[in-house]
Parts: structure tokens; C-alpha cells; sequence
């Protein structure tokens, strides 16, 4: 099986405290992925080394063919891997649309100090895309610090997708959203996967069970056991491990 | 403001400021036309502590260092090196922007409380080299020059205050100009991200680093513009230029003015210079007012007062800061 991200021996310590504790992850390609696990079980910091955020202590993540490991974050995501954050943080004091265009001309490598950012007639059309891709068209002039929750969430995947990424890591999109924007999100996140891979982390097991196709379960900052959904819900670990924290089945 | 009418305010300013030479002599006010032209150069400073602040998010109490090797260029480049007003000018500016280019590339690693120490670090080094150098900058006494000619023997001088005032009023406007086109460009828009919220833009791409230093250079680049038509201006240079007192006096033209618009710096300078000139003489104690105002801006306008307006003038628009949106509705 081809894996679009292999992580060998990372471990990240914080004092004595081992975070992520010499984990091996391969992450199929092609597929929806997610990472379950309970609280502390390192799923966030696992996605802060992958992206560069935090630097690891010792290990090696391979995405396309190269060690990404010790990279820092504007880098690796130069590198076609995008993320959103957990605390949900866009640029507040702009528009929507400027969110998305200040992302754009990142991606496009644009950093001329002469001409107005509004005349790249190119990147205007990318933004127009993007706000459509991710249904903000409407609150493209809203400034962004003034969204709803769910909104703000889905302004962060339209950051992320501005990079153009092959992988696409996102962690926790749903948390906090209503019900209908849950549904909304959880339809754009299939949307997008049959053109990205991706990989998500959440805590809402409904939706993981429903949408992914591959789960990774973490405790503890190991790695349990990854599987199909079927795989892990008949797995007595993966149950024994979440009876601790029930409410996280509901 | 919409737009339209910012640039509209912005023109009649520019008109205005031009008019300044004709108007004033004919009230029998040709003493007020030089403070006119002082307020145009120390806005250069204030525009300097304007851009770290208000565009990348980075406070400085460090800016008149390159003020002063803004001035200290010209001054060694005219008096020493026999070099005339333009390149004594692109000495001066190159000067402060190289050394606004080595120190940002130690001070940018840092941010908030620590940057601003060091950029104080930074100027009072080179304040008490200065002192101490007294054969190169004349220490405390300074360093005095005569005039060149502007454009050879003959022509136009800058000792004549009209050409003077005309002089350093197009270089400032080219260096507005370039401001504006700056913080409307892409690269505008980085420092934005930079400013807003820097984890996030490192993960859209952006070098978080790299972007900061290039506005520390700019910054060092249009304080040293600053320096070197103040040394033109005074015929001399000196170290107290570069005491950390003249950096906080920018930043307070700045807070005052407006942090984050392109005119606050400039209006900032103008109120407290005008305000110095006129009540220093009556009142010794004149600096507990600024102090006073100063307080008042950042409690209860933190966009200073261009900021304020442009925010009361917004009404519709729904984009308005935290502090001032309470004002404006």
C-alpha cells in the first residue's frame, strides 16, 4: 500500500513529559484518514511536528519521497502540505476575501511591493474560487474576526486549500459547528477528499465512522492500532482504551 | 472612509502642504514655513516607528538610530568626503539601510517586550559610540557643514528656505507614495498576515522572518531618509539625534496620529510639534500635556486620531476595530 505520509521513530518530549512517544505511522494514499484517540492521546502535537510548529526530538516524516522532519512550517507547506488548527485562527482584522487572497499570494510566491494587491487579476480569480469552493462567497466582505464559528472554520480550509495541497491535515473542523453546519463541513471535507488526500483529526466518532475510510487510533502518544472503520470499532483495545472517556463514543 | 474620499482627502492634504511657501510668508508667518518642513522630516521618523508598529506588528524604541546614521551620512559624506547634496543624501539613507539591515536580522528573531529592548540596546549603543568617537562625529558638539549647491554652482540652494522647504517636501511625498503603494501591494498584505496573526501565516506559507526584516529594513530606510534631509535641514549632525528619547518621542507621534493608517505619523508629528512650538515658550512644563494625551489616545482611541476618524466615517462599514466601533455606532 502506498502511503502519502510515513513517520518513522518520532518522539517529542516536553521536560519529562513524552508527548508523542517513538510513534510509526504510515498513512495509505488515496484515502480518507483519520486520527482518533483521547484526550492527550497526542494527536495535535502529532500534527504540530508534522507540520513543523513544534520541532521534533528525535524521528523522521517522509511526505513525497522527502524528510520533512526539522523543516519549518512556511517550508513544508510550501511543499504542498496544508493544515488547520485546532483553536480555529484566521487573520482577524481583514475580510474574508483578503484572508484568502493574502493566502494566494503566499502560495503563488507573489511579494512585489508595487503594484495594488486587487490589480492580480489571476489571484482574484483563485480567491472567487476558493470562496465558492468553501461557500463563503456570501461573507467574502465580512470581516473575518466578526464570523460565526462554523464560518471561521471553513475560512480555515479555504486558507489551507489556497496552497494548491496534495495533503491536507485537519484537525478537529467540526468541533464547535451547529448541526447543519456539521452536515455542510462534513459534506465539503468528502468533497475535497476525492481530489486531496487527507487526514483528520476528530473527536465526533459519528462523523469519523461515517466519512473515513482509514482509521488511526493514538493513546497515550502511541500508536494503537490502524484499521478500516469496521477493524477498529470490533477492536477490544480501541474499546477498552475509550472507556475511560465514554462520553467521547457517544 | 470609502476609497474615493481617503484619496480625495489625501490630494487636498498634499495640495495644502504645497501651499505652505506661499501662503504662510504672505500672513508674515516665514518663520513657521521651516517648522513646516521640520514636520515633514520628523514624520519620515514617526512614518519609521509606523510601519514596524502598525503594519507588522512590531514596537521599536530604536528608530532614531537610523536617523542618525541618516544624518551622520550626509554630514561626513558633505563635510569629510566633499560629496554633494544627492550623494551625500543616497550616503546617508544607504547607511541607515544597511544598518537597519544587520540589526533587523538579530532583532526581528524577537518580538514584543524583547524586540523593543533590543532595538533600545542597538541605538544606545551606537548612541554612546557616537559620544565617544568624537574625531569622526564631533560627540556632544556634533558635526557642522556648509551647503553644497543643489544642482551645481549657481543654481537653486537649499539656503533659501522656499527651495528648502520645496526640497524635502517632494522627497517626503515620494516617500508617502512609496509607502502607499507598499501596504496596498502583496508584500503589504504579508506584513498584514505577519501583523494579525503569525502562526497562521507561517502556515500558509509565509517566512515569517524574512517578512519582518524586509519592513525593518524599509522602516530603517525612511528613518534614514528622515536623518539625512534633517542633517541637510540644520547643516549639522549629532549624536543626541540618536538617544532613544527621539525614538519614543516618534512612537508617541505615531500612537497619537494613528498607528496602521498611512497619514496618522504625519499628523501625529505635526500636532505635538505645533503644540511644542507654540506653548514651550509660555508653559515650562508643557510635556505633562503631551503625556496626558498621549494616555488619553491609547485608553480611549488606540487608533489614534486619523484612526478615530476613519472609523467614525465608516458607519456602514462593519469592519471597524473593538475600541472604536462603540464610538462609531
Amino acid at each position: 500500500m502506498e502511503s502519502v505520509l510515513s513517520i518513522k521513530g518520532l518522539t517529542k518530549r516536553f521536560g519529562g513529559l513524552v508527548a508523542v512517544d517513538n510513534v510509526d505511522i504510515d498513512f495509505p494514499k488515496g484515502v480518507l484518514n483519520a486520527v482518533i484517540g483521547p484526550n492527550g492521546a497526542g494527536k495535535t502535537t502529532l500534527f504540530n511536528l508534522i507540520t513543523g510548529v513544534i520541532p521534533a526530538t528525535t524521528g523522521v516524516i517522509t511526505f513525497e519521497g522527502s524528510n520533512i522532519a526539522g523543516r519549518r512550517p512556511h517550508e513544508i507547506v510550501a511543499r504542498g502540505l496544508s493544515r488547520t488548527l485546532q483553536i480555529k485562527s484566521v487573520f482577524g482584522g481583514m475580510t474574508v476575501s483578503d484572508n484568502i487572497r493574502i493566502a494566494v499570494f503566499a502560495h503563488a510566491k507573489i511579494v512585489s511591493p508595487f503594484w495594488p494587491a486587487p490589480s492580480y487579476r489571476e489571484c482574484t480569480r483563485r480567491v472567487e474560487q476558493l470562496l465558492e469552493q468553501t461557500g463563503l462567497a456570501r461573507l467574502a466582505a465580512m470581516n473575518a474576526s466578526q464570523l460565526s464559528y462554523g464560518d471561521v472554520a471553513l475560512l480555515e480550509i479555504g486558507l489551507a486549500l489556497a496552497n494548491r495541497p496534495r495533503l491536507l491535515l485537519l484537525d478537529e473542523p467540526i468541533c464547535g459547528m451547529s448541526p447543519s453546519e456539521t452536515e455542510k463541513t462534513v459534506e465539503r471535507i468528502k468533497q475535497l477528499a476525492r481530489g486531496t488526500d487527507i487526514i483528520l483529526i476528530e473527536h465526533d466518532m459519528e462523523v469519523v465512522f461515517a466519512i473515513s475510510d482509514h482509521i488511526t487510533v493514538m493513546a497515550q502518544g502511541r500508536l494503537l492500532t490502524q484499521g478500516n472503520p469496521k477493524e477498529i470499532a470490533a477492536n477490544a483495545e480501541v474499546q477498552e482504551v475509550y472507556l475511560g472517556a465514554p462520553e467521547d463514543l457517544a | 472612509m470609502t476609497a474615493p474620499l481617503r484619496w480625495l482627502v489625501a490630494l487636498l492634504a498634499i495640495l495644502a502642504i504645497g501651499m505652505v511657501p506661499i501662503i504662510l510668508p504672505a500672513l508674515g508667518a516665514t518663520f513657521w514655513v521651516n517648522v513646516a518642513a521640520e514636520i515633514l522630516i520628523w514624520s519620515l521618523l514617526a512614518a519609521s516607528v509606523n510601519l514596524l508598529l502598525g503594519y507588522v506588528g512590531l514596537l521599536s524604541f530604536g528608530q532614531a538610530l537610523y536617523f542618525g546614521f541618516g544624518m551622520y551620512g550626509v554630514a561626513i559624506g558633505i563635510g569629510q568626503f566633499g560629496l554633494g547634496i544627492w550623494s551625500a543624501l543616497a550616503l546617508g539613507v544607504g547607511a541607515a539601510t544597511l544598518m537597519a539591515a544587520i540589526a533587523g536580522a538579530l532583532a526581528v528573531r524577537l518580538t514584543w517586550h524583547y524586540f523593543a529592548i533590543i532595538t533600545v540596546v542597538f541605538s544606545l549603543i551606537f548612541y554612546f559610540v557616537a559620544m565617544s568617537a568624537k574625531s569622526i562625529t564631533g560627540g556632544d558638539d556634533g558635526l557642522s557643514f556648509s551647503l553644497p549647491p543643489l544642482f551645481g554652482k549657481g543654481g537653486p540652494s537649499l539656503s533659501d528656505r522656499v527651495t528648502q522647504f520645496y526640497f524635502i517636501y517632494t522627497i517626503c511625498l515620494v516617500c508617502y507614495a512609496a509607502m502607499a503603494l507598499l501596504v496596498a501591494s502583496p508584500l503589504g498584505m504579508r506584513f498584514a498576515a505577519v501583523r494579525e496573526n503569525e502562526n497562521r501565516a507561517a502556515l500558509i506559507g509565509i517566512n515569517v522572518y524574512l517578512t519582518r526584516w524586509i519592513a525593518f529594513v524599509a522602516a530603517g530606510f525612511l528613518a534614514g531618509v528622515g536623518g539625512a534631509l534633517f542633517a541637510l535641514f540644520g547643516r549639522y549632525a549629532s549624536a543626541s539625534h540618536m538617544f532613544y528619547h527621539v525614538s519614543g518621542e516618534a512612537v508617541v507621534w505615531a500612537l497619537v496620529g494613528g498607528i496602521g493608517t498611512l497619514f496618522g505619523p504625519l499628523v501625529g508629528t505635526a500636532l505635538l510639534i505645533l503644540f511644542r512650538e507654540i506653548v514651550s515658550g509660555l508653559w515650562d512644563h508643557y510635556l505633562l500635556a503631551v503625556g496626558a494625551a498621549v494616555i488619553l489616545t491609547v485608553m480611549f482611541a488606540p487608533r489614534g486620531i486619523v484612526g478615530s476618524i476613519d472609523a467614525l466615517l465608516a458607519l456602514r462599514r462593519p469592519d471597524i476595530g473593538d475600541a472604536d466601533s462603540d464610538v462609531a455606532r
